[in-house]
């Protein structure tokens, strides 16, 4: 076995200092003594929306449990492929182009994508980033929509897709949880709570 | 900016305006993912044309394009380049950063300056880009992991995302 180099061990811990402190600014809270305006009222109001919206964060979450149950490439496939067509739903939002059945949309992607973790499907790679594709733009439009009137589109745009993505990584984390014989039994009910939520959202958007 | 001088404003200023920022960030990720020898290539026409534009814009000359929405069309482009983890040949990188560098310099003017603050603001800018560009291409390169490669086309479908929604609306029938 080949030594590890003490160069790259100096710059892998480096980048591991430089991505914590990284995390730690997202986490930070700020201090709200003034009102937010401009830039960073459109970051923020951005960043809530998905985060306000449970459908929205079942539906996230479920694809970053779904990916990581499905293992190798999908881990990182479905969270680059969620924006990229998210956007496009976005787009369709923004240019005014109406969607039928955005809410029922959103809620059947919560109802799907949690069955899909309660069951531990695991389709060919191609329907499952199909599927969380089609999804994603009713997500997107939903997002989409709400854009023109933001503050700054793209402080808000930022904002909700960061957001997004970080909802992506809550499902991947948890789902670190199937190591263990106890943790795939947990990723499995969360697939059901989100299933569950999925169907109640339903319910309420028919 | 006030407070802080012409010169450290200047600085700054790639950091507030987010246009700037968002392609700076992605195109050094793209460089980072081709290595050091593309951030070789790529540099010297990056920091001559930013000059050019930044010289330019000193004689409150307006780009003839719409600086920041082809700077987002820029950013939409390097971040699919980079989700798709395929960084185009070293000459084209080349011509991508002069093109970049001259749209962020043409774009960062100054308005009811003096000469010698305006001389300020600009050289500021000019280290403040150069500067985020190199710290951006500097992560991205030492990014060898499988998870750290990973995390980086993922930053890259953000951007991508972020500036085709904008475009979008800046393209949108008026209602």
């Amino acid at each position: 076995m080949l030594a590890r180099e003490p160069d790259e061990g100096i710059l892998a811990m480096n980048l591991h200092k430089l991505l914590l402190t990284a995390l730690l600014l997202l986490a930070a809270a700020g201090a709200h003594a003034h009102q937010a305006t401009g830039v960073t009222g459109g970051f923020v109001s951005g960043f809530v929306h998905p985060i306000l919206g449970w459908d929205h964060v079942a539906a996230m979450v479920a694809v970053g449990l779904w990916g990581a149950v499905l293992g190798g490439s999908a881990i990182w496939l479905l969270p680059v492929v969620f924006p990229l067509v998210m956007a496009f739903g976005g787009a369709l939002g923004v240019m005014g182009i109406p969607l039928p059945s955005v809410e029922i949309g959103i809620a059947v992607s919560a109802l799907v994508l949690g069955t899909m973790v309660l069951f531990s499907a695991r389709p060919p790679l191609w329907i499952a980033a199909l599927l969380v594709g089609v999804f994603a733009i009713f997500h997107g439009h939903a997002h989409g929509t709400e854009l023109p009137d933001a503050v700054n589109p793209l402080a808000f745009s930022i904002g909700f897709v960061l957001a997004t993505g970080l909802l992506h990584l809550c499902g991947i984390l948890i789902s670190l949880l199937s190591r263990w014989r106890l943790g795939r039994a947990l990723v499995r009910a969360g697939g059901a709570i989100i299933a569950l939520a999925g169907t109640l959202f339903l319910l309420r958007a028919l | 900016m006030a407070g802080i001088g012409e010169f450290y404003g200047g600085i700054l200023h790639p950091l507030v305006v987010l246009p700037h920022i968002l392609v700076l960030l992605v195109f050094g990720l793209l460089l980072g993912q081709r290595g050091v020898r593309a951030m070789r290539f790529a540099y010297p026409p990056f920091v001559l044309a930013l000059m050019a534009g930044l010289f330019i814009a000193g004689f409150e000359r307006q780009p003839a394009l719409p600086a920041e929405t082809v700077l987002l069309l820029l950013a939409m482009v390097c971040g699919l380049l980079v989700a798709a983890q395929r960084p185009p040949p070293e000459p084209l990188l080349a011509c991508l950063a002069g093109g970049i560098a001259l749209l962020i310099g043409m774009d960062s003017g100054v308005t009811g300056l003096e000469r010698r603050e305006t001389f300020a603001a600009l050289a500021g800018c000019w280290l403040g880009v150069v500067l985020v560009l190199l710290v951006s291409a500097g992560v991205a390169e030492m990014a060898h992991r499988h998870w750290q490669r990973v995390a980086l086309r993922v930053l890259g479908s953000w951007v991508t995302a972020s500036a085709s929604l904008v475009l979008a609306l800046a393209f949108a029938p008026e209602t």
